[in-house]
């Protein structure tokens, strides 16, 4: 079975009167915060999430419209959802941290360094879009999806979706993974109403900062097979962003840190123990 | 679908045979490795977009290529200056305009070395699988510190001689794993993954045209008082990879100015951190008798070379496109086309699109 973080130090931070619930998890280390992407809780992150901890303090947020969190009417807003971030690292005390953000996460992700670079040390985004212009256009079944012409509101249509979000590959030869996800889909619970208000978030998203002018130096991950964001957007963020490198793992999909977490973690430890020679000089190393 | 057509380039130097087809716009350069041909690229340039130009050569005494001597000296340079004769001879570049350039296996150091020789040429690096910017085998940390100043253990004299013998004779069965198709389907290839038939027949007579002696494949070599008592000549095609001549650590100088996407098989048991090739790999598993030890003969950290010489050229402003291919060996566009052309085709895009 597929191990998911053990209970940690839980906390509820105040944004615009929305309670957002986080966990945190890892003894020491840097800060790392997880923001997660349409319909996943603080839980999705699988053993991926357990990686990430063995040498920082990772914090698992649940989106608004998820787990713990409120559920106020929508539709949301990825600047209201950064915001929801943002009220947690206040929570915390944390001043600046590393941050992760997947898919709708992703966008959030761009969004709080957009609006706050100096809280962001460095940045990763997995199968994430800008938005357009300056991203890819999304795939027609994502666009409807997102528009709500896709009802998800039954296990069969669940299961297609989440099939959807990996690798064929991976549907075919994995269907313990399958499964695993479609129990962790149910166990969620999350109300449909919810779900469509964190989908309008993703729907709507156009990041309005020219990439070109975030300095934060971030890692752009995809996996090949990804069918729900565009891959492209991967090498489009990766060469408009100044300091910013592509890692892309094959075969996997949408969910390529589910498929395989121990690449994709060794990746981003790499990347957030790098020091560049002025990060260095700061902290005296 | 782009039909390849075959000619041949004779000004000046040696007489080269070139795959080239499509009329695009876009020039890509696909660049063969060692013991292989522009024809490994068939598969992948058959269905490349049509604004795309493919030029593909068989390096000197590769393929139908000539057998002209390595000067091994040089590391890859005679290589790189064969690639260079072919985009200025095809009649296919016009003059000036940048090259999308991929490189396989030593074909990866062909492109770096081209790419360093031709500052400002390069549209876009992609390395498939890439020998290490340090070489092959000998060196024993990720600045590429040769192990024994005379790279002994490295070079022609560590190929085995039953390979070169049944390159030698034509040798087209799979009787032995030495031969050229067990090669192919168990080194190249990750097993139990096949090429069709058909294929696998083609690109075992390419591999079986490989023109073999001292002057090419593999080379000369020379005693020596290290172990295991080889050092490598002067001339020949494994000894143009030996680190004692091969040293392109200024690929971060060249990849500064360009962007790179770097493609590996996670499963690569001949360019790794610890290559099944690797005369240390082999003395540690008791293969090659009197292996002094880890100390004195380190295994080659090759994949960590390369991330480490991409890393330098990210910090001077280059862009990189990493990937890794899981159940997948040395050749990630024959075991994964598909994924691979699209992958290739998004980076070259972007690259195209983006002002260097």
């Amino acid at each position: 079975m597929v191990t998911c973080p053990g209970a940690g130090a839980a906390g509820l931070a105040r944004h615009d009167g929305v309670a957002i619930a986080y966990q945190v998890i890892g003894p020491s280390g840097p800060w790392l915060v997880l923001v997660h992407g349409l319909g996943y809780g603080r839980r999705g992150w699988g053993p991926f999430a357990t990686m990430l901890a063995n040498s920082r303090r990772v914090v698992l947020v649940d989106n608004r419209g998820i787990g713990d969190s409120d559920c106020p009417p929508g539709p949301y807003s990825v600047d209201q959802m950064a915001g929801d971030v943002v009220a947690v690292l206040d929570d915390i005390g944390i001043g600046s941290c590393d941050i992760l953000g997947a898919s709708l996460g992703g966008m959030v992700t761009l969004q709080v360094t957009a609006a706050h670079p100096e809280r962001i040390r460095r940045m990763v985004l997995i199968a994430a879009t800008p938005g357009e212009p300056q991203g890819a256009p999304m795939p027609d079944n994502t666009t409807a999806l997102l528009r709500g012409h896709v009802r998800v509101n039954n296990e069969s249509t669940a299961r297609k979706l989440i099939e959807g979000a990996l690798a064929a590959q991976t549907v075919a030869t994995r269907p313990e993974l399958v499964d695993c996800l479609v129990d962790l889909h149910n166990e969620q619970d999350q109300a449909p109403e919810a779900w469509r208000s964190q989908a309008a978030a993703s729907a709507g998203f156009t990041l309005r900062r020219t990439l070109r002018t975030m300095a934060t130096p971030t890692l752009a991950i995809a996996g090949t097979d990804d069918a729900v964001i565009d891959p492209a957007n991967t090498i489009a963020l990766a060469f408009a962003l100044p300091d910013a490198r592509a890692f892309f793992v094959a075969p996997a999909g949408h969910l390529c840190f589910w498929e395989e977490p121990e690449l994709l973690a060794e990746a981003v430890h790499e990347h957030l123990d790098a020091s560049r020679p002025a990060e260095a000089g700061e902290s005296g190393a | 679908m782009t039909a390849l057509q075959s000619f041949f380039v004779t000004t000046p130097g040696p007489r080269l045979h070139v795959l080239a087809g499509g009329e695009g716009a876009t020039v890509v350069c696909l660049v063969h490795g060692n013991l292989s041909t522009a024809r490994f690229f068939e598969p992948l340039a058959a269905d490349l977009p049509p604004s795309w130009r493919v030029i593909a050569p068989d390096l000197r005494g590769f393929g139908r290529s000539e057998a002209a001597p390595v000067n091994a000296t040089r590391g890859l340079g005679d290589f790189a200056d064969d690639v260079a004769r072919v985009l200025a001879g095809a009649d296919i570049v016009p003059d000036g305009q940048p090259v999308h350039l991929l490189g396989w296996s030593m074909g990866a150091g062909v492109v770096m070395r081209y790419a360093i020789d031709h500052p400002g040429t390069a549209a876009s690096v992609t390395l498939v699988s890439p020998l290490s910017p340090f070489g092959f085998g000998g060196t024993r940390d990720l600045s590429g510190t040769l192990t024994y100043e005379d790279g002994a253990g490295t070079g022609a004299g560590t190929v085995s001689a039953e390979l070169v013998e049944r390159l030698r004779s034509g040798d087209a069965s799979d009787a032995s794993p030495m031969s050229a198709r067990s090669l192919l389907r168990n080194l190249y290839l990750k097993p139990p993954y096949r090429l069709a038939a058909e294929l696998e027949d083609a690109l075992v007579d390419e591999i079986l045209a490989t023109a073999v002696g001292e002057a090419n494949y593999p080379g000369d070599h020379l005693p020596s008082g290290h172990w295991p008592g080889v050092a490598p000549g002067t001339t020949g095609v494994v000894n143009a990879m030996s680190p004692l001549y091969c040293d392109l650590s200024d690929f971060s100088a060249a990849a500064s100015r360009t962007c790179t996407l770097w493609v590996r098989g996670r499963d690569d048991q001949m360019v790794a951190d610890r290559s099944m090739l690797d005369l240390a790999v082999l003395g540690e598993l008791g293969l090659v008798p009197g292996w002094p030890g880890p100390a004195a003969f380190p295994a080659q950290p090759m994949v960590s070379q390369m991330r480490a010489v991409l890393r330098r050229g990210e910090q001077q402003g280059g862009k990189v496109v990493e990937s890794v291919f899981t159940n997948c060996s040395h050749s990630p566009h024959l075991e994964q086309p598909e994924r691979f052309r699209q992958l290739l085709v998004s980076f070259v895009s972007a690259a195209a699109a983006a002002r260097w």
